[in-house]
C-alpha cells in the first residue's frame, strides 16, 4: 500500500489560566488552580493523542503554547505536557516551540529552555508603571526589564508584546518602552488596543469613565513605533509584528497564510484542510470530552467564497501582501479582474505589483477598511 | 325648526395653544356626566399619543353630551379643534359643522396670533362667538385687561364672559348655561331631502371608511341608500351613530345632529371631507358649501433609512393618508437616497407630526430632506413650472426668474420685544407692513416675509429672541420674484442631490459655510480625504475637508480565531451598507438630518 503523503501543521496549545484578568481582555480564561491544571494537562495530552490517532501522517513544525498565561504552569506539568508531545515523534526537526509568558521569575526561563522551548514571548505591554497599573497587569516596569535580562541568558529568540493606544499613553511612553526592550529581543509585537464592549476597560470607555486616545494620536504612536523599530533593524512583516532578520514567528505566519493549524485545549481553534473547528470554550465542558474528536464532527466548512475572503483578510495584514498567483490557482479565479472595481477604488491605498497585491506601507493601518471592501 | 332642534347646541372651542382648550373640553365632558369616572383621563378627545405628549390637538374629535338646564335636557355636540396654524384647515372644517364657538382666552396672556386667526375663521362661518376667560386662578391673571382686548381687537362684547379656571373646575356651569342661552340651535328641515356635511373621515379596518357628519337637512339611518354629491358614488348605510365619545350606534340621525355613518365604503377617497351626502331616493338639488382644499405649503423628501424598507414606507404613507387627507405624497428618486417620496405638508408642525407618526406607529427609520416651499420658475422659453424639490430646478441658463411664495405674518408680542422681532424679520427678508398697539404693553406686528424663511428657522428664532412670549400666525399672500439661487453641496466633487437648497443669493454664503462645516463634523473619515463644497452653479463658495482616516485596525487574530474578526468586519460592512453613497463617499443618515437645524 502506498504510504500516504505526510501532512504538516502548526500545533497550538491553549492554557486558559490567569492569575488575574487584565482590564482590556475579554478572552476566555479562569483563575489558576493546581488540581484543575493537573486534570487539564491530562485532557490536553489525551486530546493530542486522539489528534495523532486520527491523522496518522500529521507532523508539526511549530508548537505554540498560548493563553491565558502558560507561564503559570508548574515545571512538572509543563514537562509532562511537552514530554508527551515530544514522545509522540510527531515534531519535525527544527520545530519552532514558542511559549507565552508574563514577566516571570528566573527559574521559569531556565526550565523552558531545558524543555527545548526555543522561542519566548513575553507580555511586557508597556514600561510605564502608571499604564501597567491602569490596564491591570500584575507586573511593574522593573520586573519586566529583569525578566527580559534573565530570559536573555537562556533564549536567543525572544518576542516582547507591547500595546499601543492605551488611555493616557504618550509617544514618549512608546519611545521609552521600545528603547528599553529592543536590546533584549529579536521580535516585537506592537498591538493596537481594541477594546471589546465586554472587557472592564471597554465598559468604562463606553460610559465615558475612560477616554481612549484619538485615532490620530494612535496612528502617530504607531508610526513612531514603526520608524523607531525600522531604524533598529526590526522589519515589519505583519501589521503588528516586527522582527530582526528572519526571526519572524513561523507559527503565527501559518494563521496569516491560511495554512493548517491544529488547536488543542479549551477554546482552541483549528483550521485543517479547509475546515474550521473549535473546542468548547468552557474548561469543564472541554474536559468532559467536548474536544477535538467530537467537535470535528460539528465542523464549519467555509465555502470557497468565505475561504477566499479569509485569505484576503489575513493576507492583507502582511507586509508582503497577497500572493495573487497562488490565490488564483487555489480558487480558480482571476483575482485582478474579479475585484477590479474594488482594486480601482483602493488605488493609492493598496496596489498590485510583481504578483502581489498589498496595502502600501504607509497605509497599513487602514487594514480593516481595506478588507471590508473585499467583503460582498 | 323642529322642537327637538331647539334643544341641540353644536359648538366648538377655539383657542391659542396652551390656553386651555382641551382642559375645558375635559371639564364640560365631566360636568355633563358623559364619561364614567373609570374612563376619565386628561385630554379626553385627543386620542393620538402624539397629541397627548405634545399637549396639542391635531385631529378634530366630536363628542355628544346631555345637559339639564332649567329641567330641560339639551344635547350638546362639541367638536374639538386644533389650535396650531398648520391646522387652520381642520379648524375651518369643524366650524362649518357648528352654530357657535367658545373663544377661550388665557387671562394671563391675552389674545394671541392664532386666537385671532381662528376667531376670524369663526366669524367668516357666521358662528356665534362666546368669549370665555380661562386661568383666572393664576396670580398673573388680568381679567379686566383681557376683556378689554377682546372688545378692542375682536369687537365682541365680553362683559358677561364666564371667568373660569378649567384646571380647577371653577365656573364651568356658567359656560354650560351660556351655551344654552347664547348659542343658537341648529335650523334645518327634517323633512327636506338629506343633506349631510362630511367634516372628517377615518378608516376602520372592519367597517371601512367612516364619515363624521353634520346632518343639515333630512334624516339618515341604517338602510338609507346614500349618494356622494361630488362623485356620484352610492352606498347603503350600515350604521349611524354618535360619539360619546366612543362611537355608539343610534337608530337615526336627524337635521341638526352630529354623528357618524358607516356604509362599507372601501376607499376613503370616496369620503371626501367637505362633500355633501344626500339620499339616492330623494336627492337634494344643491350640495352644501364645501371647504377650500388644503394646499400643502411645505415640501420635503422622506426616505427610508434602510433602502429595503421602501415598500413599508409606502404602505405606512397610504395608511396615514387615510386619516390625514392633507398629506400629499408621490414617489421620487434621489441619487443619494434612493427610492422615497416627495411629500407636501400643511406646515412644519404637520411635517414633524407625520415623521413622528411614521417612526412610532410604523417603526420606520427615516431620512428627511430639508423642507422646501414650492417655487414658480419662469423659464427662458416662457414656460412656467412649479418646483418643490431644489434638485429639480432647471439649469441657470434656462431660468428667466424664480418666484417664491410669501406670507403675511402677524406677530403678537409684549412691547419690549418689538426691536428684537423687527430685527429678526429684517434678517429674514421681511417687509414691514404695520404695527398696532393692542394695549399699552402688547403689540401686533405685521410683516410680509418669504415662506421659505418662516419654514427655515423663523419660529425657533422668534421664540428664543422673545423668551417664548411672541406668537406667530401667517397666511399665504401670493408669489414674489426674488434673487434666488440653487445651492448645491458637493462631496468629493459629486453633487449630492438630496442636500441641494434654493436660497436667496445673499444668504447663500452663510448657509453654504454652515452646511459644509456641519457635514464635515458628521461625515466619518474615509480612506481618502473628502472635500465638502457648497457651490452656486460651478462657483464654489465654501469648502471644508473631511480628513482621511488614518487607522482602522481590528482585533489581532491570535490562536487562529478568525471568526471574531470576520464578524467585526461583517458588522462594519453592514454599517457601511446603511450609509448612503455619493460617488466614492459614504454618508451616514444623520448627515442629512444634521443640516436641517443649523445654529446661525
Amino acid at each position: 500500500m502506498e504510504r500516504e503523503r505526510e501532512q504538516i501543521a502548526g500545533l497550538y496549545i491553549h492554557i486558559p489560566f490567569c492569575r488575574s484578568k487584565c482590564y482590556y481582555c475579554d478572552f476566555y480564561s479562569i483563575q489558576y488552580d493546581d488540581a484543575l491544571a493537573d486534570k487539564y494537562i491530562d485532557a490536553l495530552i489525551s486530546e493530542f493523542f486522539s489528534v495523532c490517532e486520527q491523522f496518522q501522517n500529521l507532523y508539526f513544525d511549530t508548537v505554540y503554547l498560548g493563553g491565558g498565561t502558560p507561564s503559570l504552569l508548574s515545571h512538572r506539568l509543563l514537562s509532562k505536557l511537552l514530554g508527551a508531545i515530544f514522545n509522540s515523534n510527531r515534531l519535525k526537526e527544527n520545530c519552532e516551540i514558542s511559549i507565552e509568558s508574563n514577566p516571570a521569575k528566573g527559574e521559569f526561563y531556565k526550565q523552558c529552555a531545558d524543555l527545548k522551548i526555543n522561542r519566548l514571548s513575553i507580555g511586557i505591554q508597556s514600561l510605564s508603571d502608571s499604564i501597567l497599573n491602569l490596564i491591570g497587569r500584575g507586573h511593574n516596569a522593573r520586573e519586566a526589564i529583569q525578566a527580559l535580562e534573565i530570559a536573555g541568558k537562556y533564549f536567543d529568540n525572544i518576542n516582547a508584546d507591547i500595546i499601543i493606544g492605551i488611555p493616557s499613553q504618550t509617544k514618549l511612553d512608546i519611545e521609552n518602552t521600545l528603547g528599553l526592550i529592543m536590546p533584549f529581543t529579536k521580535h516585537i509585537s506592537a498591538y493596537i488596543l481594541k477594546l471589546s464592549d465586554e472587557s472592564p476597560m471597554g465598559k468604562k470607555a463606553r460610559c465615558s469613565q475612560m477616554h481612549l486616545p484619538s485615532d490620530d494620536l494612535v496612528a502617530d504612536m504607531y508610526e513612531l513605533a514603526y520608524d523607531k523599530l525600522s531604524m533598529y533593524g526590526f522589519n515589519r512583516y505583519e501589521i503588528s509584528n516586527f522582527s530582526v532578520a528572519n526571526y519572524f514567528s513561523r507559527h503565527n505566519m501559518k494563521y496569516w497564510a491560511c495554512w493548517n493549524t491544529i488547536g488543542i485545549g479549551a477554546a482552541a481553534h483549528s483550521f485543517f484542510n479547509g475546515v474550521r473547528f473549535s473546542n468548547a470554550s468552557d474548561i469543564n465542558r472541554y474536559m468532559l470530552g467536548e474536544s477535538f474528536l467530537t467537535t470535528y464532527d460539528k465542523t464549519l466548512i467555509p465555502d470557497k467564497k468565505e475561504l477566499l475572503f479569509e485569505e484576503i483578510m489575513l493576507g492583507l495584514r502582511l507586509e508582503s501582501g497577497l500572493d495573487v498567483l497562488s490565490i488564483n490557482k487555489k480558487f480558480g479565479i482571476d483575482f485582478l479582474s474579479r475585484f477590479s472595481s474594488v482594486i480601482d477604488r483602493l488605488k493609492g491605498i493598496a496596489e498590485y505589483k510583481d504578483g502581489r497585491y498589498k496595502i502600501l506601507s504607509s497605509k497599513m493601518l487602514l487594514e480593516s477598511a481595506v478588507a471590508v471592501e473585499f467583503l460582498d | 325648526m323642529s322642537t327637538r332642534q331647539k334643544f341641540i347646541r353644536n359648538f366648538c372651542i377655539v383657542a391659542h395653544i396652551d390656553h386651555g382648550k382641551s382642559t375645558l373640553a375635559d371639564r364640560i365632558i365631566e360636568k355633563t356626566g358623559t364619561v364614567s369616572e373609570r374612563e376619565k383621563r386628561d385630554q379626553m378627545l385627543d386620542s393620538m399619543d402624539i397629541e397627548r405628549e405634545r399637549g396639542i390637538t391635531i385631529k378634530l374629535t366630536p363628542v355628544r353630551m346631555f345637559y339639564k338646564y332649567n329641567d330641560i335636557e339639551y344635547t350638546f355636540n362639541l367638536i374639538d379643534t386644533p389650535g396650531h396654524v398648520d391646522f387652520t384647515y381642520e379648524v375651518s372644517r369643524s366650524l362649518a359643522a357648528c352654530e357657535g364657538a367658545l373663544l377661550v382666552v388665557d387671562a394671563s396672556q391675552g389674545i394671541e396670533a392664532q386666537t385671532l386667526a381662528n376667531v376670524y375663521l369663526a366669524l367668516d362661518s357666521n358662528l356665534e362667538i362666546l368669549p370665555v376667560i380661562n386661568k383666572i386662578d393664576l396670580p398673573s391673571a388680568n381679567t379686566e385687561a383681557v376683556k378689554k382686548e377682546i372688545e378692542d381687537i375682536i369687537g365682541l362684547d365680553s362683559s358677561d364672559a364666564p371667568l373660569i379656571s378649567a384646571k380647577e373646575g371653577i365656573n364651568i356651569d356658567d359656560v354650560l348655561a351660556q351655551i344654552v342661552e347664547k348659542l343658537p340651535p341648529p335650523c334645518g328641515n327634517e323633512n327636506a331631502p338629506l343633506k349631510a356635511l362630511i367634516f372628517d373621515s377615518a378608516y376602520d379596518i372592519y367597517r371601512g371608511a367612516i364619515c363624521n357628519i353634520r346632518v343639515v337637512d333630512g334624516t339618515v339611518n341604517a338602510g338609507t341608500r346614500i349618494l356622494m354629491m361630488s362623485n356620484g358614488k352610492t352606498f347603503e348605510v350600515t350604521e349611524v351613530g354618535v360619539f360619546s365619545p366612543r362611537m355608539v350606534a343610534v337608530p337615526i340621525l336627524k337635521a341638526g345632529d352630529v354623528g357618524y355613518i358607516a356604509a362599507s365604503i372601501k376607499n376613503v377617497k370616496d369620503t371626501q371631507v367637505g362633500d355633501t351626502i344626500t339620499s339616492l331616493q330623494n336627492p337634494a338639488l344643491e350640495p352644501l358649501q364645501g371647504y377650500k382644499k388644503a394646499n400643502p405649503m411645505v415640501f420635503a423628501g422622506i426616505y427610508p433609512s434602510d433602502g429595503s424598507k421602501y415598500d413599508d414606507l409606502r404602505d405606512a404613507m397610504e395608511k396615514l393618508n387615510l386619516n390625514d387627507a392633507a398629506l400629499l405624497f408621490e414617489p421620487e428618486t434621489s441619487g443619494a437616497l434612493g427610492f422615497g417620496f416627495r411629500c407636501g405638508f400643511l406646515g412644519l408642525l404637520h411635517m414633524e407630526i407625520i415623521e413622528e407618526r411614521l417612526e412610532r406607529e410604523f417603526s420606520l427609520e427615516l431620512i428627511t430632506t430639508a423642507p422646501s416651499v414650492s417655487y414658480k420658475v419662469k423659464k427662458t422659453n416662457g414656460e412656467i413650472i412649479a418646483v418643490d424639490n431644489p434638485s429639480k430646478l432647471p439649469p441657470i441658463s434656462e431660468i428667466e426668474h424664480i418666484e417664491e411664495p410669501i406670507v403675511v405674518a402677524n406677530v403678537f408680542t409684549p412691547a419690549e420685544y418689538i426691536g428684537a422681532i423687527m430685527e429678526l424679520c429684517q434678517e429674514k427678508r421681511g417687509v414691514f407692513v404695520n404695527m398696532t398697539y393692542i394695549d399699552t404693553t402688547r403689540v401686533k406686528i405685521e410683516y410680509i416675509i418669504p415662506l421659505a424663511e418662516i419654514i427655515y428657522d423663523f419660529f425657533d428664532a422668534l421664540k428664543s429672541r422673545t423668551h417664548g412670549y411672541a406668537s406667530l400666525d401667517y397666511e399665504s399672500s401670493g408669489y414674489q420674484k426674488n434673487d434666488l439661487v440653487k445651492l448645491d453641496i458637493l462631496l468629493n466633487g459629486d453633487i449630492c442631490d438630496a442636500l441641494s437648497l434654493i436660497v436667496h443669493r445673499e444668504s447663500a454664503y452663510t448657509r453654504g459655510r454652515l452646511i459644509t462645516e456641519k457635514l464635515c463634523a458628521v461625515i466619518p473619515r474615509q480612506m481618502f480625504e473628502v472635500p465638502v463644497q457648497a457651490a452656486i452653479g460651478t462657483k464654489v463658495i465654501a469648502r471644508e475637508t473631511v480628513k482621511a482616516m488614518r487607522k482602522d485596525v481590528l482585533a489581532k487574530c491570535y490562536g487562529g480565531d478568525i471568526t471574531r474578526k470576520k464578524k467585526l468586519l461583517e458588522k462594519q460592512k453592514e454599517g457601511k451598507k446603511r450609509m448612503r453613497q455619493v460617488g466614492n463617499v459614504s454618508i451616514p443618515s444623520e448627515a442629512f438630518m444634521s443640516i436641517l437645524k443649523l445654529d446661525t
